[in-house]
């Protein structure tokens, strides 16, 4: 199996107004010689304190414990080892933790299945050979859950932050067919499932979609582009004509520069990471 | 692995292009250089070839020496009888880390001046390889050199009406960015050549006109100066929208 991995992250509009540095960040690659690819996104807390390294350290935290070499592909092993650097980054960085405020969503995958991590928000989009899925998660109040809470002991705060919502973490569905069709659910999760994230592991194979051709992972700036839905903005970044080089940097950017001339582009920033599947 | 495509623009003109799917970064500004190669560059071709030389070599120094793809191509009449209607081109769009310099050939002044086909194959072939390139998001601008000491008196593939065509499709914003024409005239010692390439500038529609005056080694150390610094401020100029600025009208 040979894999086509490319990211592109751009700062938003307030950030560009406010003179702060884009806190998104996300990086995809291969491992296992070539034999797994991987996809990571991460978004930095806006109101945090220098979340632009917090972004960054957890990305490169997530993709240590990627390389890590294990006999399965454990979610939860992989979010302990990542977490394990991220604090021994933090001890040896004297960063405090409002600086690691950040998401993380991870992806891997060996051709045949996927695993795939959200701690935080953001989207997740699957591109199958007869549809185009669609999963935008978001924590209430735009106050999510970053993996730094855990490593910090802050967890009974962040509980208390949310405890008068049933469910504070919604997942949105959207099943995009060949037929313009477009059938929408939501799923709420408890402020617990919302925090230990959500896992899924997938076979390439859909039943009903055929073979999954493309992932990627989003930060929520997919969700702020302005005058732009965020399926249109998803489907438009997503509307690679090849593979080859740097497809979503030139994505991003042209799909960016048509959005400011209709309205004012992305208000925060926005990061992806992308997987293709040659066939 | 094959790193360069052939490409065919109207009326039987070819070029060659790196292979899009090779290209690494998201943007790049195109460059044509194309050369006289006619009898009244004869006993210049040294200097020439050192001004050629001088000016693709400089830009390695650019901060977007990464970005750049440039052609160089030479015109005159002994070339009618092959492909390119007057036209030889010494490299298609190529990489700047892919051209070795000690590589290019010794020029050989002879023959007539076909200057509506080099301008045509200059602007036509960036205008195609630059709408591939726009087609897969690549941002492209893109600037065109034609330096010549002689009015047109021999092209075969290309009128006048051909040249214009392709200028103006180059500057509507729909294939590149931007895109900047200069022709750079050289004195061949006759009275009316500095006219006669304003005329065509003019008729052609091609941004600049720069009469350069004799080809002595350090008017022609200038122009390879100029030549390099502009493809440096074209290069500056993309994701602007606009053309690059500043360029010097004088040499």
């Amino acid at each position: 199996m040979n894999f086509l991995n490319d990211h592109s992250f751009q700062i938003g509009e307030q950030h560009l107004r406010q003179g702060k540095p884009c806190q998104d960040y996300a990086l995809s690659g291969t491992l296992s010689s070539n034999q797994e690819a991987f996809a990571i996104v991460s978004d930095g807390c806006s109101s945090g304190d220098k979340t632009d390294f917090g972004s960054r350290l957890v990305t490169i935290a997530t993709l240590r414990a990627l390389e890590e070499p294990r006999p399965q592909r454990l979610g939860v092993e992989i979010k302990a080892a990542r977490d394990a650097y991220l604090e021994s980054y933090r001890a040896s960085l004297h960063l405090n933790y409002q600086d690691l405020l950040a998401t993380s969503l991870f992806a891997i995958t060996n051709g045949d299945g996927v695993l795939i991590s959200i701690t935080g928000d953001g989207v997740i989009a699957l591109k199958y050979e007869h549809a185009l899925v669609i999963e935008i998660y978001k924590w209430q109040n735009n106050t999510p859950y970053y993996p730094i809470y855990r490593v910090s002991q802050l967890d009974n705060s962040f509980v208390e932050s949310h405890n008068n919502t049933l469910e504070p973490f919604t997942k949105k569905t959207f099943v995009m067919g060949s037929l313009d069709s477009v059938q929408r659910a939501t799923t709420g999760y408890t402020v617990t499932e919302g925090m230990k994230g959500v896992e899924q592991l997938l076979g390439r194979e859909h039943d009903e979609y055929g073979q999954l051709q493309t992932l990627a992972l989003f930060s929520d700036g997919a969700e702020q582009v302005v005058n732009v839905p965020t399926e249109t903005v998803v489907e438009n970044l997503l509307a690679f004509k090849s593979f080859s080089g740097q497809y979503a940097v030139r994505r991003m950017n042209r799909f960016l520069q048509e959005a400011r001339g209709t309205g004012r582009g992305p208000l925060d920033d926005i990061a992806y990471a992308v997987i293709h599947y040659e066939s | 692995m094959n790193t360069m495509n052939d490409f065919q623009i109207g009326s039987g003109f070819q070029f060659s292009g790196a292979t899009i799917d090779n290209l690494e970064a998201s943007e790049y500004t195109l460059v044509t250089i194309a050369l006289d190669e006619t009898g009244s560059i004869s006993g210049k071709e040294a200097e020439i070839e050192d001004m050629l030389k001088a000016a693709v070599g400089a830009c390695f120094s650019s901060p977007y020496s990464n970005n750049l793809l440039i052609r160089v191509i030479r015109f005159g009449s002994q070339y009618n009888r092959q492909n390119g209607n007057g036209v030889n081109e010494i490299h298609g769009f190529k990489p700047l880390s892919e051209i070795d310099l000690n590589a290019y050939p010794a020029l050989k002044g002879v023959g007539m001046t076909p200057l509506y086909d080099a301008v045509f194959s200059s602007v036509g072939a960036m205008n195609t390889y630059a709408e591939s390139l726009v087609d897969l998001d690549f941002a492209v601008n893109g600037i065109s050199f034609i330096i010549t000491d002689g009015g047109e008196n021999a092209s075969t593939g290309a009128g006048v009406n051909d040249v214009r065509r392709e200028l103006e499709k180059s500057v509507t914003g729909e294939i590149m960015e931007s895109h900047l024409s200069i022709l750079i005239g050289i004195d061949n010692g006759y009275d009316n050549t500095k006219q006669k390439l304003a005329d065509f500038q003019r008729d052609a529609g091609m941004n600049q006109f720069i009469w350069a005056g004799e080809a002595t080694k350090g008017k022609l150390a200038k122009l390879a100066e100029f030549v390099s610094q502009s493809i440096s401020s074209t290069s500056q100029a993309l994701g602007t929208g606009g053309p690059s600025q500043n360029i010097s009208a004088t040499i």
